[in-house]
């Protein structure tokens, strides 16, 4: 929440950035994608019959610096992302990637179980792997030729 | 040129749009300046060393980076989008480009341009 307080009219920006995503010519970049600055990190849900899955952009954190807490609806992210703190003769022309703490619960859709997760942290992008709970899980039924 | 070349015309526009159609975005970036050289630091996750291109034409410095997504699983939920990274940044005159250092970790890529020697400060002695 503290990357929020910068900037207090993200919504308006964001607003705007679609628009301006509107009128753009067909080619060349979109804009930085647009979500509001303070939902740090940007999580993707997905399901694939056996585990829910979510994928999370959180570049430049070592693995164990991550905090992860499954409970059986929902999971928790936390952590820190702080530059090498420059010295009084740096200058920073431009600052838009989001620092300091970050802590993110978002639900799940599908209760999952917890003592079977999986992760793993690759180029920045962490992958959680969340079996579902096995009587949740969608079965095949034979239908019988009597 | 008859109207059906300018109709063929259009249409081979349209294909190759559609063929290209790989989203990119722009990744966030960090600028700053160091007595020596300016840095770029940017959040580029998903990428790794291999699947970075840095191309610097006269004064411009391009930056693309190509995301390979392999999560297979119906997507529910999606903050994040699929697509390439590309940004481009122009750099000045004073700026050495032919000493341009880059370097990738964990989706953060942080590129070093020295300045040029004649601009980097220097201390004058004063002769008594």
């Amino acid at each position: 929440m503290l990357l929020s307080k910068r900037t207090p009219f993200w919504d308006f920006e964001k607003a705007f950035n679609d628009m301006t995503k509107m009128f753009e010519a067909f080619e060349g970049p979109l804009s930085i994608r647009s979500m509001p600055r303070g939902t740090f990190p940007a999580i993707n849900i997905y399901d694939n019959d056996s585990a829910i899955l979510l994928t999370a952009e959180i570049p430049g954190l070592k693995p164990e610096d991550i905090d992860l807490t499954v409970v059986e609806n929902s999971v928790t992210i936390r952590g820190s992302r702080q530059d090498s703190n420059g010295n009084e003769n740096e200058k920073y022309y431009r600052r838009e990637r989001p620092q300091g703490e970050f802590n993110r619960t978002v639900s799940l859709p599908e209760k999952v179980n917890p003592e079977a997760v999986t992760a793993e942290y690759k180029n920045g992008i962490l992958t959680v792997t969340m079996p579902r709970v096995e009587k949740d899980q969608p079965r095949k039924i034979t239908v019988n030729n009597s | 040129m008859t109207s059906q070349e300018i109709k063929k015309n259009e249409q081979s526009e349209v294909a190759r749009r559609d063929s290209s159609a790989r989203d990119t975005y722009l990744p966030r970036a960090d600028i700053r300046e160091t007595p020596e050289d300016i840095r770029l630091v940017l959040d580029m996750p998903g990428v790794d060393s291999e699947s970075i291109d840095i191309n610097v034409e006269r004064n411009t410095l391009a930056i693309h980076g190509e995301i390979k997504s392999d999560v297979n699983g119906k997507l529910l939920y999606a903050e994040h989008r699929d697509g390439d990274f590309y940004r481009e940044f122009t750099l000045s005159q004073d700026l050495d480009t032919s000493r341009i250092e880059a370097a990738c970790k964990n989706g953060i890529l942080e590129v070093t341009i020295p300045k040029a020697e004649e601009v980097k400060p220097r201390k004058i002695k004063i002769n008594s």
